[in-house]
């Protein structure tokens, strides 16, 4: 055996595997188990917040549907109020016209009979 | 993903090849538990990626490997305990020369980090020349040259050291 090889066994000798310390698995597992429960606890809650979130979502969408269609509704109810207003005032103007030519050619009364067929 | 009790059989299998790199590299019993213990952990979280059980020992050496270099980097910049602090650690063997082994440690210690996990690799794991370059994803070829200088570097160091004990003179 030549000096070059004999340094390369002495090598391998000096590093020779050790002993890892006692009780390192359990160490080792003991943090892997911990982790674990995080990641879940952690899934669990992410979980919870994304559904919270739909609740949210679909809350929030429901309300604007409704103050949507109560908006609508409003503007319909403003709408037929106001024709109603101006054909109130058609008709107002229209029975006052006729009144003053009727008061015009003399008539004070006009008595209206059932008319039966 | 492996349930607990296959898991801790790879733990087990591996614990003693883990560690005894980051010792090799580190000199430093507590960093190298410390080293281990992250190695395995990012096991435990990647091991739904590997392609089979046998890649197993092959991602330990590479991120072991690639883990220790970092912290020999960091060492750089903040000293740890010096390496005559360092306690050495119970050897399975009983007949060998300490004092030798210790200078050797100690000189391997005293390589740059990506030549000292080179030196580990080769040496205390035995993996041949093609192996460390998958470990290192360098090229065959840097490994054999680096290798090479690596060890004669070694030698001279610890002929210059000229222990009496050691068997390392030159005849």
């Amino acid at each position: 055996m030549n000096d070059f090889n004999r340094f390369e066994d002495q090598l391998r000798e000096s590093l020779r595997r050790v002993e890892p310390p006692a009780g390192l698995e359990q160490r080792i597992l003991a943090r892997v188990e911990a982790r674990t429960q995080a990641h879940s606890r952690f899934a669990r809650r992410r979980w919870l917040a994304l559904a919270a979130s739909v609740v949210l979502v679909v809350s929030a969408g429901s309300f604007g549907l409704h103050w949507r269609q109560e908006q609508v509704r409003r503007q319909q109810a403003e709408d037929a109020r106001r024709k109603l207003v101006f054909a109130l005032q058609l008709t107002s103007e229209q029975v006052s016209r006729v009144e003053e030519q009727l008061r015009a050619i003399g008539v004070q009364r006009i008595d209206v009979t059932e008319v039966s067929q | 993903m492996a349930t607990l009790p296959e898991f801790a059989e790879i733990v087990r299998e591996h614990q003693g090849m883990v560690f005894s790199l980051a010792f090799h590299a580190l000199q430093d019993r507590a960093a190298a538990e410390d080293l281990s213990q992250e190695v395995f952990l990012s096991l435990h979280e990647n091991l739904h990626r590997l392609e089979s059980p046998g890649h197993v020992k092959h991602w330990l050496a590479r991120v072991a490997s690639n883990r220790a270099i970092d912290e020999i980097r960091k060492r750089k910049f903040r000293r740890g305990p010096s390496l005559e602090q360092v306690p050495e650690p119970r050897a399975k063997a009983g007949e060998r020369d300490l004092l030798l082994s210790r200078q050797l440690r100690r000189t391997v210690a005293s390589l740059p980090a990506a030549a000292r996990v080179m030196i580990i690799l080769r040496f205390q794991e035995d993996l041949e020349l093609a192996e460390i370059a998958r470990v290192l994803e360098i090229p065959v070829q840097t490994v054999k040259s680096r290798l090479h200088r690596s060890v004669n570097l070694l030698r001279e160091k610890m002929l210059r050291r000229q222990a009496p004990a050691s068997e390392v003179k030159q005849a």
